[in-house]
Order: C-alpha cells, then structure tokens, then sequence
C-alpha cells in the first residue's frame, strides 16, 4: 500500500479527469449560450409583425367595401359625387388608422392611388375597383403592398 | 530489467476506464446534447410553422408541362407543391384573405393523401448528416377534446402520442367547414297558413352531405315555446336517429338543449343525408309549440335558396416530437 | 517488487466519478431548458389570441350571433372596471373561444384629434407572461345604429376603432 501511495504517475489521470470536466462546463455554458441567442432570434421570428400586417391589408379590403357603400347612400342625401364623398371617407379612415398604429411605433401609410366607381340605384357595377397603396414600416419591417387591388362589385 | 515500457500499458487501461464511464454516461443520461440542444427547439419550429402554413395557407398546386397552376389543390391533389388548408375565393392569388376559415375538400384531400408527401411537403423531417430522419406527429382537428368527423374521415393525421418524450405542441382556433347550412329568418319561413305554429322547408333532392337548417328570431307566442318534433313528407322523424337539434342561446354556444325556446335563440337541425336519397322533391315540416309562423305558402322557402356553407369552431392541434 | 505494473485504476475511478457528476449536474440544471420552453409559450399564447380575434372579425353570421365589429358598435360608451363588464356580448364570445385563459379587452380610438383608450373588459391584473393582441375594426353611423350602440358618429363619418385582447393563464 505504501507503495501505491508513492506512485504518483496516475495523477495524470485523475488530470485529466479534471480538465475533462472543465471543458465540459465551458461545453455546457456554450450550449446555454447557443440557446439564448437561438431564443432571442426565435424571439425576432416572434416579432416579426405578421398579424399587424395581415391586420392592416385586410381591414383596409373590409373598410374600402363599406366606405363604397357609405359614399353611395351619402351621395343620394348630400349633392357631392360618389368620388367625392369616397375620397372623404377614405381620407378619414387613412389618418385615423395611422394616429392608431403610431402608437405602436409603426408608420403606416395607407393611400388611394385609383378608383373606378359606377353605380346604378344601390348597386355598384362588377367592374367598380379601387387602387390602395399600403405600406407598413415598424423599422426592423418593411411591407409594401402597391397597389392593393379591391374590388367593390358583388 | 527495463521498466519504461510498461508506463504506457497502465496509462492506456485507465483512460480507457475513463473514455467507457464517459461513452456510458452520454448513452443512458437522457436528453443529454442531442433531445436538449438540436432537438427541441427544431421541434418548437417544426410544430408552429406546420400550424401556420395549416391554418393560414390556402395550399398550391402547379402542373410544369401545361404551366397551370392555383390554390386548388384539393382538385390536383398529385400535383400539390404545398399543402394549406385555409379557404380561398381566388385561386390565382398565392394568398387568402380568409386565414384560419378551412376548407372542407382540402381537410379530406388532406386526411388522403399518401404519408410521405404530408412529411415533404410540410417538412416534418430532420437532417442528420445526409440522412432524412422523419419527425413523428399528430395533427388532429377538435371540437370539444373530440377528434371531428367529416364524411366518415376522422381528423386525425399522424401517430399516437407517446408518453415519455419531449413533444411541441401548437394549438390554433380555426373554423372549419363541415357542410351546409340554411340560414332562415323565422318572420319569413313560410307555413301552410298564417299564425299556425309549424314552418315547411321544401328540399329538392338527392342529398351529398347533411341538411342543416338554422332558425333566428321566433315570433314566441307564449311561455313554454319549445320545438317538438320534424316531420318528412308526412311521417314523423326520430330524433336522434334522422335529427339532432342544438339551441344556442344569444352570445351563447350551440348546445344539445330541449329546453324553453326565446326569441333570440338559435335553433340547427341537423338532418341525415340517408333520408334524402332520391331525386325527387322533398317537405320538411318543424312542428312548434307556442311558436308561430306568418307567411303563407305555397311557394314555401326552399332549403337551396339560402343554402352557405357551414363552419364550426374547432381546435387544430399539431404535435411532433 | 515490481509495482509499475500496477494499473492506475483508483484514480480512472476517480476521474470517471468525476466527470459522470459533471454531467449530470449540468444536464440537470434548469437553465438548458428553460427559455425554449417558455418561448413556445408565447409564441402559443399569442397565437391563441390574435385567432380568437380573427376568427370573431371573420366569421360568418351563422357561427357567430355578432361579430367583432358589431360587438363593438354595441358599446355604451361606459368604462368598465372588474364588477361591471362593458361589452357582455364579447365576453362571452371571448369566455367559449378561450376556456382556462383570462384576458382583458380595451379600445383606443382617435376623439377630437387625440387617442382614446377605455377599458371595456377588466378581468384582473395581467401576470408578466401575458401577450397583447390587437385588431382593428370600422364603425359607422349604421353599424352603430343596427347595434344600437352609443357611439356619436355622424353620417358622413367612420371610426376606426382598436381592440386589444391582454391574454394570459392562470
């Protein structure tokens, strides 16, 4: 036994066990690691502002619907032209989307570029259309949608 | 006798003890580097942009030697390039503008289609070194914790959940359309005279799917207004066997519910498509009690009139691991 | 004696003891795991929340007795607090679409050129991990009318109103 004692050369194992271990732990710390950055990119995937997007262009169709149909009965009552009372209309719904969505820190631009309406009595024409320029920035995204084709015809 | 040989054969056994507790250890500790570092977050992906292109995408299909192409696929369903089951009206835009509505057709295409193509084409897979290794997963439509019927197909893709392994799930509120429905305003359901307390519906048959007639806004004439019973040409239905009835209160949900019958309620009577097997013309009549109806036939409503399509709120769930 | 050839088995033991409690040790630790996991539940909370919101602004009549935008159009134009519950209609819708979830609804609209926000569904405090939501919907004379609602807006006039959804679990 006393011999066993005096030989030292195995400590090179138990070593090397030690350095193992160490490089283990620093193994383990860059995995975390990996994981936090692959958590906070998963997060940016997270924010990539899918709904906001999706929001806008489709309550922009919905919207630009019932804004034909306002303008069509407000030009009955009042003597300002389909057009006219559209255009109105529209404007308003532009301004107050952006006020809404600037509080978010995101710029939104929503703009008429076209419009085509024909109407008989109470019913627009199949052709009536309209052109809307919409763009989205809350800047990391940028989303362009020119123009945004609506038709007004059922 | 020389000694320094030796050195090296007692260096070579204790690291190899060494070497064999560390291959030991990274077999039998579970979850160790391969489930904890690649894996889960893979599956995380996986999970969530299955449940995406699902819910949100309408699908596409193209055909390279005519150059077609369009989200129809459930009518190209060799030729798909993308699976999504989300309805479109506009088979030429890539995109639709009715995210998380499903469509009937594309559920059935997609509950037929052949295994491998689900795993390619919603990338359900892995690769290792080369070499494809296949998720495993259930994507399974729910109402109310059930696994939905349509046309005899059961919603569920995929396999059973195991118990002991890590599983990512994603859950989404989709609709799902299930058939038909005729949608009837009571003040206008004709009957056969004015203020008698049953409504004829006329149906031209044969039937492909379930007949589902939803009724709003009762002319309730006194307490106690219930729904009775249905009959077919005459002879009275059974209701359980040929009907089911839900009522859904204002705001409320459709539920299996006989009770007293108020104005604002919702009344779906659903009907077997077995009852209406020939090509001919068929009467429903819904027999009330305290419960009148105004407009006088004939020229009765007809249940085709009106007829939309009909959507239930259902959990899509989708689980790999 | 020759006792070279002895093999240096205690101190393998010893490293291998070692690195086995290493191992085990740091698999063992929570950290590893942790923010996947709660990242996939944001990503699932928010989900849930913005389609429960669509799907109410979506649906057709036949599935839904009102929709979002008529909901909305329906409000008193009283503030809420936790007692008294402004919008009953989309709460309940809310309450069927989202069991075991308990959220908060507000709407911001834009009054005399500023940014109004009321409270029209108070559930509670919102916990740290919730998620916001939000779609927005436009009222106009007639849908509030039809809804019979108390919002003032004259003819030829829309209002674009946000709503919020503050989802979180118990």
């Amino acid at each position: 036994m006393a011999d066993l004692k005096e030989n030292t050369s195995g400590q090179i194992i138990i070593l090397s066990g030690f350095a193992i271990c160490l490089s283990l732990i620093a193994l383990a710390i860059l995995v975390n690691q990996a994981m936090i950055t692959g958590y906070y990119s998963s997060n940016a995937a997270l924010e990539f502002p899918k709904h906001e997007i999706r929001d806008i262009t489709s309550q922009t169709r919905e919207s630009s619907v019932s804004i034909a149909e306002l303008a069509l009965r407000l030009n009955q009552s009042n003597n300002q032209s389909i057009e006219d009372n559209y255009r109105s209309l529209f404007n308003q719904y532009e301004q107050q989307m952006k006020t809404i969505y600037t509080i978010h820190g995101d710029e939104v631009h929503i703009s008429l570029s076209e419009m085509n309406l024909t109407a008989t009595a109470m019913n627009y024409s199949a052709e009536s259309t309209v052109w809307v320029n919409i763009s989205y920035n809350d800047g990391m995204t940028y989303y362009v949608s020119r123009p945004e084709i609506i038709e007004m015809g059922t | 006798m020389d000694e320094r040989g030796q050195i090296a054969i007692d260096f070579l056994l204790g690291i190899s003890v060494v070497l064999i507790a560390i291959g030991f250890t990274l077999q039998f500790v579970p979850g160790i580097f391969i489930s904890g570092y690649g894996g889960e977050e893979k599956l995380g992906y996986a999970a969530y942009r299955t449940s995406c292109i699902l819910a949100e995408d309408p699908g596409w299909w193209s055909d390279n030697t005519s150059n077609a192409s369009g989200t129809e696929w459930e009518k190209h369903p060799d030729k798909v390039q993308r699976i999504g089951l989300a309805e479109d009206n506009d088979v030429n835009s890539r995109l639709t503008e009715t995210p998380n509505t499903l469509s009937k057709e594309k559920l059935i295409q997609f509950m037929l289609i052949d295994e491998d193509e689900i795993v390619m084409k919603l990338g359900l897979f892995d690769s290792v070194e080369g070499t494809q290794m296949n998720y495993r997963y259930n994507i399974s439509f729910l109402i109310d914790g059930h696994p939905m019927v349509i046309d005899n197909y059961t919603a569920v893709r995929g396999d059973n959940l195991p118990d002991d392994s890590n599983i990512a799930k994603i859950t989404r509120i989709v609709l799902l359309e299930t058939g038909n429905v005729s949608v009837f305003d009571a003040r206008s359901l004709t009957t056969d005279s004015s203020f008698s307390e049953h409504a004829n519906i006329n149906f031209k048959g044969p039937a492909t799917e379930n007949l589902t007639i939803q009724i709003t806004n009762f002319n309730v004439s006194g307490s106690g207004a219930a729904f009775i019973n249905a009959t077919l040409n005459g002879s009275i239905l059974s209701a359980s066997s040929d009907y089911t009835l839900l009522k859904r209160p204002l705001y409320g949900d459709f539920r299996a519910d006989s009770g007293q019958l108020l104005k604002d309620d919702c009344l779906r009577i659903s009907f077997n498509k077995s009852l209406f097997t020939s090509n001919q013309e068929y009467q429903i009549r819904l027999n009330f009690n305290n419960v009148t109806f105004t407009k006088q036939g004939p020229l009765f409503s007809t249940y085709g009139d009106n007829a939309k399509r009909l959507y239930e709120t259902a959990l899509l769930t989708v689980e790999v691991w | 004696m020759d006792d070279k050839a002895q093999l240096h088995t205690l101190e393998g033991v010893a490293a291998a003891i070692l690195i086995t409690m290493t191992l085990v040790i740091i698999t063992q630790s929570a950290t590893v795991i942790t923010p996947q996991h709660e990242m996939m539940l944001d990503v699932q909370l928010e989900q849930m929340a913005y389609d429960a919101l669509t799907l109410l602004d979506t649906a057709p009549s036949s599935v839904t007795s009102t929709n979002l935008t008529e909901c909305v159009a329906g409000w008193d134009m009283n503030e809420s607090n936790i007692q008294n519950n402004g919008l009953p209609s989309l709460d309940k819708q809310l309450f069927l679409l989202l069991p075991g979830y308990l959220y908060n609804v507000d709407l911001t609209y834009v009054q005399n050129e500023a940014l109004v926000t009321k409270n029209v569904i108070v559930n509670g405090d919102p916990t740290e991990d919730s998620v916001i939501a939000s779609r927005t919907v436009m009222l106009t004379n007639l849908s509030v009318d039809a809804a019979h609602g108390a919002w003032i807006i004259a003819s030829d006039e829309i209002k674009v109103v946000e709503v919020r959804l503050t989802l979180w679990q118990i």
